[in-house]
């Protein structure tokens, strides 16, 4: 009986930030836009109904252990059914706690600190869809519900990262969020489809259960690499992490729960989550651990040398979910949880703290001393000048990984499509009685400083 | 004004400076239009206001053509009513969708509708009736030209037509009078205006630079690559210690560094820079200086000779912030400007030169140019343009005819009948209202709505005005900050013993100060004064192991600090600390986020715990006469400095004569947390630090016998009894705290204690005086609840807006005290104390307005410049009004980081002024109850409740009444 209630209260944590999220938007429809103090009460009303959720799975996995709870099936065909079922275990208890109780924080803390915000609305929609795609992604008993919120997660990010968008900046940043997503997205997609193909589920449970007797040859590094590859680009690793920084545009709150604590761990959580599959392929823990150690010693470089408050905060995460990655190949799979957990509390804490920099600055120079404000960036001096420049341009210069992206790949897909543009023009001018028509007149440059006479 | 933009236009007066500044930033000066529409439509501004501007307008009162108005009405008429050019696309809306050349626009006055109506029948009404007596093709086409002009999709007549209501009737004219009489009047404008087709647009800008032609002609900026690059290397160059590795070589100039450490090691190029290793090698071969690398890049341009200075100006203003930093580091005095980097504007120019020259390159080539850069401009010149370079047409130049003959109730016969030079003079009228010189008359209308109301308000009160009789026992001299205006208000209310002085808030003593925990001396004086003395704190002898001890702890502490943060941002140790102090730093986290208040508590006591408090002295008084060698500094006042100082201090005040048994001098300093701009909230006439050592040294120099006898050879006799006390006055969470109570006399303590009485109800009052403007407050609190509120406010984490510094400061006020004691001024005013009864001869006005009126015009500047233009004038508040100081994001801004932000307090609340510039206004729901309406003495209130200046955000209403208990 217990145990029925508890799963059934459980299973209602991605449930209470979605409705939250409808009623608001449906107030949104009313002739009077709702009033900032009522959308912070039902935000915070959902986020704490999510909060007891995640006690209950705890108190769950106390008394009863994992339990695979099945709802049902969405549909069912001939040889396919899309089961809804949610697992329920340590893991996922666990951080689900632990995504409630950062949400709930966020949320208190963006009352104040977004008042007044043109998007406040805004915001606190797209922070309770976040709520529930994570918590789905957190519970999900299958490859689909964990894609599912998965993709919550991801749009939910990009459009918070745009969350300025009258100036170009935090757009142009989103966008680059949004490709990366969408390609390592691919991933998962495609993991899940061949895990299906493979083991003819994809329900966690089933598929670890199954997955010694099949012996995996090409299968089983396919599903694992596929998902290494998923995981990369959500949790920023090279060579697809150069949108992290950028991903700095969007509020502070944000890019504390979505960069600092939750979204980019969320990567290293489907690892976690599917250590079983991965641990059948030794090439992807070999990548697993080469990917992990090379962004780690990249980001802690770029950190290093990063002059802004927030980006130096921003590399150090990847910095230290570059080692998560490596623990995850090694198969240290508890330590990946006790890290993923301190380390996502501690970066939230410090980026929640940004503003403060420059007065921890002051205070540090007064402590210690210090008559110069530039002294204490004099580490270093020990290496060799030669080799120092050269590191420092590796550093600054992001190790060239978005130089060589735009090169390689941008530049050449561009100009492939402006030449196919160019014949397709050319072809269509054929047609046209009054020859090549113009290309269409698109808006105005806006040369940024209005109107005025130059001599 | 410092640190924004406007900077080179200061010599200026302040509407043609707004005019400069528009034409070479584009920065805009005054409010929207539309924010000025509203507050007239609020009541705001009214039409007295708009007749008293215009009134003072050099305009003549003569019509300007046969049957049109006078230059003043169509200047009033455009300005009140906001005509001027449209864009094509707003102009397309408007006629097509809006009907706007069928029906009267919107606030057309009744008497101007049946003027037009009227004459527009009179003059067509014969004409039809001749048409459909004898109907002919050319008679009907005529008339029906008349009326609708050449319509796109039907002839003229099947138009006309339609405009009847189908039928061609005398009788529909009735009925449909007001649609034709519109419509005659706009084909009669267009026609009228058919002559301007093709004529330049006034004020259009013509584009010269390499970038405006190629953007122009590909929609591709330079800039985007440029910039993308250049940012972080002109931050990680300047960098004031925030990054932990800073740049190799930048103590040989950014050129130098530049060339070294991009040249050094292997990496890979973005595409468009291809072929600059070469070049970047050739320079360093030949040891080329930033004057050679700028020379030879803008002949590789081909810029001529004549336009040098031009693109020059135009290419460093691409990055005004950056460049502004540049040439501030290398040009600004003492601390701010020492840096290990050699900071020189030139070095900047070159790299950006540079940069530019690649990126411009790149674009031109992939729109087909194959010559050398000098050729771009040529090339872009003979390229298709995205979109075709603006000409004045007849319906663009006729719409802001057409409405202000709606408007001033001319219709289309007078039209019609004007000559060709009428209709230029009107035009030429109209173009000389832009929106800038609309915006400006807004603006003054604006701010005469409120100088009247206030000056009215002053001249009621000081009829009414019943000071105190009795003397005083307490004089409280505060900082002349419009924060304590409320302040001094209800500490008057609450007690009829205490009277009120405002001066600048370092009381007359400027030094350089180095506190115990200092590691340098900061002048503590306004902007403008340098200081010639220094003032040191030092522990008392007997207390020097203490001082010792909470040095070591410091520093341990610093050490501590220091090594987590750069353990938290390294790969191993990071391993380490991330796993251990992220599970203990849950709890900070959530204590600080739930429950501020509790953990300010907690983090204060285990500071006092462990950083033990040692006493205290200043610097005593100075014998000799020589400087402190290494500073140029004395060493402390002398005796008769020290006179001369309080002497100075209290004549401007105008306390010569009477004497309390406590004269208080209350510093202020704030205290809020997770704020970069939190110097602006200080005081700014300590440079943006506390007062409060300044209130501790007059203290100090006021009691001391050699001072109060010389003082009394000048003819200011201080009583034995009368005790000059210092303390420090945190606005933030409204607390006062007294420095070196204990060297008071046994009577002087006994008085202080009946002043914390008061002092505490009057935190009390202030605090609930503020809450009405905060929407986190809670709903109608009792003072001690408002109290408690703040008080959390200031130990928020999440809080961007801890108090609203200086948002609504509107004035400021210098005289005595009469002219506005009870008077409500909403905290709005600077209050100036000052007697015209002891200055015959004006010396000591002259010395106040020199000191006070640089602070106040600089502080509100700031905050106007943020409210008008928070995205070029603002602080980062603004991209934001937003860019607010929380955003700690400085990516791909054109603001400088944090870090990189001058260390410098002085700097920082120079540049961050406006941090308030933003208020934490309650919702502008309801009708503002009179703040002061609940009182029984019931002092008037002048503009309260009511946003009377950009300065500060519209919606500073008053959110709901406040209640004040009786004393």
């Amino acid at each position: 009986m217990l145990p029925d209630i508890l799963s059934a209260g459980f299973a209602l944590a991605p449930v209470w930030p979605a409705i939250a999220a409808i009623v608001i938007t449906a107030l949104l429809l009313l002739p009077r836009r709702p009033s900032e103090g009522v959308v912070v009460g039902i935000t915070r009303a959902a986020m704490w109904l999510c909060f007891a959720s995640a006690l209950c799975g705890l108190l769950l996995w106390f008394t009863s252990g994992p339990v695979d709870y099945r709802v049902g099936n969405w549909y069912a065909a001939a040889e396919y059914s899309f089961p809804l079922v949610l697992l329920f275990d340590g893991l996922s208890a666990v951080m689900s706690v632990f995504v409630a109780l950062m949400l709930i924080t966020t949320v208190r803390f963006s009352a104040t600190y977004m008042h007044n915000e043109a998007g406040f609305v805004r915001f606190f929609l797209l922070t309770l869809f976040f709520a529930a795609g994570m918590q789905l992604l957190v519970l999900g008993g299958s490859v689909e519900l964990l894609f599912i919120g998965w993709e919550f997660v991801g749009i939910t990010s990009v459009l918070l990262v745009a969350f300025f968008h009258e100036r170009a900046g935090p757009v142009q940043a989103a966008l680059r969020v949004l490709v990366t997503y969408r390609v390592c997205d691919i991933g998962l997609l495609f993991g899940g489809l061949w895990l299906h193909h493979w083991l003819g589920t994809t329900v966690w449970v089933e598929a670890f259960a199954h997955v010694g007797e099949h012996p995996g040859g090409i299968a089983a590094v396919g599903v694992a690499l596929a998902l290494v590859f998923a995981a990369m680009g959500k949790s920023a690793q090279f060579p697809v992490g150069g949108w992290l920084p950028r991903a700095m545009e969007g509020p502070t709150a944000s890019s504390a729960v979505f960069y600092g604590s939750l979204s980019v761990h969320a990567g290293v959580y489907l690892l976690i989550r599917a250590a079983p599959l991965i641990e059948q392929s030794l090439v992807a823990r070999l990548m697993l651990i080469v990917i992990g150690l090379t962004t780690a010693v990249m980001a802690a470089l770029s950190s290093q040398v990063s002059a802004d408050a927030k980006s130096a905060v921003a590399y150090a995460t990847a910095t230290q979910v570059g080692l998560m990655f490596v623990t995850c190949g090694l198969g240290f799979y508890t330590l990946a949880t006790v890290h993923l957990v301190a380390h996502a509390t501690l970066r939230y804490y410090q980026f929640l703290r940004t503003p403060s920099a420059l007065q921890d600055a002051l205070w540090q120079q007064a402590a210690l001393g210090r008559t110069e404000s530039d002294e204490a960036a004099a580490r270093w001096e020990g290496v060799a000048l030669l080799r120092r420049r050269a590191l420092y341009r590796l550093a600054l210069e992001r190790f060239a990984g978005e130089a060589a992206l735009d090169r390689w790949i941008a530049r050449p897909v561009m100009g492939v499509s402006r030449y196919l543009d160019g014949l397709e023009r050319r072809f269509l001018a054929l047609h046209s009685p009054n020859g090549p028509a113009a290309p269409l007149p698109t808006m105005a440059p806006d040369l940024g400083l209005g109107p005025e006479v130059e001599a | 004004m410092h640190n924004n933009l406007l900077v080179a236009f200061q010599h200026l007066p302040f509407h043609r400076a707004m005019v400069e500044a528009r034409r070479k930033l584009g920065v805009r000066g005054y409010w929207p239009e539309e924010r000025y529409q509203e507050a007239f439509a609020r009541g705001r501004i009214t039409d007295e206001d708009l007749d008293a501007v215009f009134a003072d307008e050099p305009l003549s009162d003569a019509p300007i053509a046969v049957n049109f108005p006078s230059a003043r009405t169509v200047g009033r008429t455009a300005t009140r009513h906001t005509i001027g050019a449209e864009t094509p696309a707003d102009l397309h809306w408007q006629v097509v969708e809006k009907a706007a050349t069928t029906d009267f626009a919107v606030g057309v006055p009744d008497a101007a509708r049946t003027a037009i109506v009227m004459s527009t029948e009179d003059w067509l009404r014969p004409q039809l009736a001749h048409y459909l007596a004898g109907p002919t093709r050319s008679g009907g086409e005529a008339l029906a030209r008349l009326v609708v002009g050449c319509p796109p999709f039907r002839t003229p007549m099947g138009e006309l037509t339609a405009l009847f209501g189908d039928r061609l009737r005398v009788e529909a004219f009735a009925e449909r009078r007001e649609a034709v009489a519109v419509r005659a009047l706009w084909t009669a404008c267009v026609d009228a205006c058919a002559h301007y087709d093709g004529m330049p647009v006034i004020g259009s800008r013509v584009l010269w630079t390499h970038r405006e032609l190629l953007r122009a002609c590909s929609d591709e900026d330079a800039n985007d690559p440029v910039h993308a690059l250049l940012i972080p290397l002109c931050a990680a160059f300047l960098d004031r210690g925030q990054s932990h590795w800073s740049m190799p070589d930048r103590g040989d100039g950014f050129l130098q560094a530049w060339l070294r450490v991009t040249l050094a090691g292997v990496s890979i190029r973005p595409s468009w820079l291809a072929g600059i290793g070469r070049r970047m090698r050739g320079w360093q071969a030949r040891g080329v200086t930033a004057e050679d690398v700028v020379l030879e890049v803008l002949e590789e341009l081909g810029v001529a000779p004549d336009e040098v200075e031009a693109y020059v100006e135009r290419t460093l203003l691409q990055l005004p912030g950056w460049a502004g930093m540049f040439y501030r580091l290398e040009s600004a005095p003492g601390p701010i400007g020492r840096s290990a980097a050699k900071i020189e504007l030139i070095d900047f120019l070159a790299v950006r030169l540079t940069l530019d020259l690649f990126a411009l390159r790149d674009i031109a080539r992939r729109l087909g140019h194959r010559g050398p850069a000098a050729a771009i401009r040529d090339f872009c010149r003979g390229q298709p343009r995205i979109a075709p370079p603006a000409v004045r047409g007849p319906h663009d130049t006729a719409w802001p005819l057409f409405l202000l003959a709606q408007y001033t109730g001319v219709s289309a016969p007078t039209i019609r009948d004007a000559t060709r030079g009428a209709i230029d003079a009107v035009i030429a009228c109209l173009d000389r209202h832009d929106d800038m010189t609309r915006m400006r008359l807004w603006h003054e209308a604006y701010e005469r709505h409120y100088r009247c109301e206030l000056l009215d308000a002053i001249a009621a009160n000081l009829r009414s005005v019943a000071m105190p009789k009795q003397p005083p026992r307490f004089q409280v001299l505060l900082c002349l900050d419009d924060r304590f205006e409320s302040s001094r208000r209800y500490l008057e209310e609450i007690s009829p013993e205490v009277e009120t002085y405002g001066g600048p808030g370092f009381f007359g003593v400027a030094f350089a100060y180095q506190g115990i925990d200092d590691p340098r001396t900061f002048p503590l004086c306004p902007v403008i004064v340098t200081p010639q003395h220094r003032i040191d704190e030092t522990p008392l002898t007997q207390q020097y192991n203490l001082a010792e001890l909470r040095k070591h702890r410091l520093a341990q502490l610093g050490r501590a600090t220091t090594l987590f943060s750069r353990a938290s941002r390294s790969l191993w140790l990071g391993l380490l600390v991330s796993i251990i102090s992220g599970l203990f730093s849950l709890v900070p986290l959530l204590l600080r986020v739930f429950a501020p208040r509790t953990a300010g508590r907690l983090s204060a006591g285990l500071r006092r715990r462990f950083l033990p408090e040692p006493k205290t002295r200043l610097t005593p008084a100075r014998i000799g006469a020589e400087k402190l060698a290494d500073e140029q500094l004395w060493d402390g006042f002398s005796v008769d400095e020290m006179t001369a100082r309080v002497a100075s201090l209290l004549e401007n005040l105008g306390i010569t004569k009477r004497f309390g048994k406590l004269i208080v001098a209350l510093g202020h300093d704030t205290s809020a947390v997770n704020n970069p701009l939190l110097a602006a909230y200080s005081c700014a006439a300590c440079g943006g630090r506390s007062g409060a050592p300044n209130a501790r040294y007059l203290a100090s120099i006021g009691n001391r016998p050699d001072v109060r006898q010389r003082l009394a050879e000048r003819g200011i006799v201080i009583p034995a009894d009368s005790t000059f006390v210092a303390g420090c006055y945190d606005t933030c969470a409204e607390r006062i705290t007294w420095i070196d109570e204990e060297l008071l006399p046994a009577a002087a303590r006994a008085e202080l204690r009946e002043l914390d009485v008061i002092l505490a109800e009057m935190c009390r009052r202030n605090a609930l005086e503020r809450s009405r403007r905060f929407a986190s407050a809670p709903r109608h609190p009792t003072p001690a609840r408002a109290l408690r509120h703040v008080e959390g406010r200031a130990l928020d984490l999440s809080q961007p807006r801890a108090e609203l510094g200086h948002a609504t400061c509107a004035c400021s006020i210098v005289g005595r005290r009469e002219l506005s004691y009870g008077l409500f001024l909403d905290r709005r005013a600077l209050l100036i104390s000052y007697d015209p009864t002891i200055d015959p001869q004006h010396k000591i006005l002259e010395r106040t307005l020199a000191a006070t009126s640089p602070v106040g015009a600089g502080i509100n500047l700031d905050y106007y410049c943020s409210s008008v233009d928070p995205g070029k004038l603002g602080s980062r508040q603004a991209a934001a009004q937003r860019d607010s100081p929380r955003r700690g994001d400085e990516r791909g801004g054109q603001r400088p980081a944090y870090g990189a932000a001058d260390a410098d307090d002085r700097a920082a609340r120079a540049g961050a002024a406006r941090g308030g510039g933003r208020v934490d206004a309650g919702g502008a729901a309801g009708h503002p109850d009179p703040p002061g309406g609940g009182r029984g003495a019931g002092p008037k209130r002048v503009g309260a409740g009511d946003g009377d200046r950009p300065g500060d955000p519209r919606d500073v209403h008053v959110r709901r009444s406040l209640r004040l208990p009786q004393v």
